[in-house]
């Protein structure tokens, strides 16, 4: 295997300098002792505490966390129910297909369709509107994962619980729950990563003194690449990384069982 | 015999589809009843209403004398064992066979004694802690009787239990559900299309074919008396000769054959079932062909003759006098040996 790829090998090589070549610089560069963002002096950890430090960022930090928890938690809970409902109650597969739609919906038509929603209510805008708006998109997500979980498992297992004498809540918390947990971790992390860097829609649906991570970096940007810019993204690349490590692993172990 | 079970005229229809039709069936406490059948002929769904895992359009089922239908399925005295076991991935067999236990809200040590009983009457007890799919189809099979049984049901309801399992497995496994059967106490109520498994499993059997019941009757009788052709060409393996009657006998493609005593009028159209046990082999015969194959089935063989009808005729044929193929075969039978159906 490895001696008949030969050559073939190289566009591999290829891709990944091309795809962690720029995030190696970033994570290198976020240890530069220098104010120049891409002048290499020494090394220093100073950026780590000028960010700590800062208050613009951990209050964009804040937002940032507050909204993916939350969004996570109310894409996992809708997006499992409407699965579910898909998966026993479906009649028609356009039905499916509206469910799913957020997903791959352009987010800048979605973050313009969701504004002129919240204006034409008069809801003031802030994480609230924020939360709102991710949780549309990463419940379509969820539903699309849970939704293929579902159509994997038994679907007698709800019926033998029940044979067994359970109720219907007992049957879900004790056999549909259990069946379809690996979908529920995969898609909850998949929503928190997804809302955690979230720019287009939470843009344009935040309000003005609560802005969220990107928000936040996006306004530093517009003025010059600083470097702390790179030690926050090294951060930020650090959670996600771990985040996908985690529900990777726990999908893998999930299937087995 | 009072009955047990009473499943009076109960129909379902699915869209176009009569699933059940005003199908009444009595069952005895402690038999082992069989419904058997084409696929599609309504005996999964009539399992599953039993059950309490489908709505029946009319008709009355009773318990014991209890209505059962206006009980929801997880407070019926009745199990079901699913074709596909439905094991609960998530736990393993000691938590899978305590399930249904748990639910009753029964102390921690009965539920523990029973789980543990029943885990040794089937022969799990050591792989208690494993889950679902470290087990073989066999012993997935067992657990999921053990998870019925546990429960200590009025009715074990098994739906196509041994079908998946390879045929050496299965004739174990029917024995050991038979001897089940009897330890427990239980009535059970089988669903299967294999003819072969309801015979030899079963105390009786109900024969269903497009939503009805056909006949109930025991396997002996099943075979020795069908009531309609259906019944003959399902039950067992038969020659069946469709054609017009005469005085004592029957006019099939322009040969005519001795036929039993019969209520049936001359000139009615009528089938004329031999079973091939019961042909033999002779220097003279009724009727007579050439040998086409015979299939060897260890003690005996199945010759395949064509006579010139519709469909080769099957002899059974002690393994030393099995004529080379090719050659000709004069068949007789005793006429009182045959069975004369009428023909709708």
């Amino acid at each position: 295997m490895h001696n008949k790829l030969g050559w073939l090998r190289l566009p591999l090589y290829g891709v990944l300098v091309f795809l962690y070549l720029p995030i190696s610089v970033l994570i290198f560069m976020s240890f530069n002792e220098s104010d120049a963002p891409f002048m290499w002096t020494g090394f220093s950890t100073k950026w780590y505490s000028v960010l700590v430090n800062s208050p613009n960022i951990m209050e964009g930090f804040k937002n940032t966390l507050i909204v993916a928890v939350v969004t996570t938690i109310i894409s996992l809970v809708l997006g499992t129910l409407l699965a579910i409902g898909l998966a026993r109650y479906q009649k028609s597969s356009a039905l499916e297909a509206v469910a799913l739609t957020p997903a791959i919906f352009p987010d800048l038509a979605l973050a313009i369709g969701l504004l002129a929603l919240f204006t034409s209510l008069h809801l003031t805008l802030g994480l609230h509107s924020v939360i709102i708006s991710h949780a549309l998109f990463c419940m379509a997500f969820v539903t699309a994962i849970v939704r293929g979980r579902l159509a994997q498992i038994d679907s007698s297992l709800e019926e033998a619980a029940q044979d067994l004498g359970d109720t219907p809540v007992g049957t879900f918390f004790r056999v549909t729950l259990p069946s379809i947990k690996p979908a529920l971790i995969a898609g909850g992390l998949l929503a928190f990563t997804l809302s955690l860097d979230e720019f287009v829609i939470a843009f344009f649906t935040d309000g003005p003194s609560t802005p969220t991570l990107p928000i936040v970096i996006y306004s530093m940007v517009r003025f010059g690449v600083s470097p702390e810019i790179n030690a926050l993204a090294t951060v930020v690349l650090l959670i996600s990384a771990l985040i996908v490590t985690i529900a990777q692993r726990n999908v893998k172990v999930q299937d087995q069982i | 015999m009072s009955s047990f079970l009473n499943i009076a005229a109960v129909s379902k229809r699915y869209g176009d589809v009569q699933a059940l039709n005003n199908v009444s069936i009595d069952i005895r406490e402690n038999e082992f009843f069989a419904l058997l059948g084409p696929s599609g002929c309504g005996k999964t769904t009539l399992l599953r209403a039993l059950a309490g895992l489908e709505s029946l359009d009319s008709g009355v089922v009773t318990l014991a004398n209890e209505d059962l239908l206006s009980v929801p399925a997880n407070k019926r005295p009745v199990n079901l064992m699913f074709q596909s076991y439905a094991l609960f991935p998530h736990l393993n067999v000691y938590d899978n066979v305590a399930y249904g236990l748990r639910r009753e809200k029964l102390d921690k040590a009965e539920i523990d004694q029973r789980v543990q009983d029943v885990l040794k009457t089937v022969g799990l007890i050591d792989q208690k802690d494993r889950r679902p799919s470290q087990l073989s189809g066999g012993q997935k099979q067992r657990v999921a009787l053990a998870r019925a049984i546990v429960k200590r049901p009025k009715i074990l309801l098994l739906d196509e239990p041994l079908s998946a399992l390879d045929k050496k497995v299965r004739s174990e496994m029917q024995l050991e559900l038979k001897r089940l059967q009897h330890e427990a106490g239980i009535t059970f109520i089988i669903v299967t299309h294999d003819q072969e498994e309801a015979m030899s499993i079963a105390d009786r059997i109900a024969l269903m074919d497009k939503g009805e019941v056909v006949q109930v009757a025991t396997p002996v009788e099943m075979y020795s008396a069908p009531k309609t052709k259906f019944v003959a060409d399902f039950i067992g393996t038969s020659n069946l000769f469709a054609g017009t009657l005469g005085s004592g006998t029957i006019t099939v493609k322009g040969k005519t054959l001795p036929t039993p005593a019969t209520q049936l009028a001359s000139g009615a159209k009528a089938v004329l079932v031999v079973r091939p046990e019961d042909i033999e082999l002779g220097s003279t015969g009724t009727i007579s062909g050439t040998l086409v194959s015979s299939n060897f089935y260890g003690g005996s063989s199945l010759l395949f003759v064509d006579c010139g009808f519709d469909q080769l005729i099957k002899v059974s044929c002690a393994l030393s006098e099995v004529p080379p193929v090719g050659s000709i075969c004069n068949l007789s039978w005793n006429s009182a040996d045959s069975i004369l159906l009428a023909d709708a």
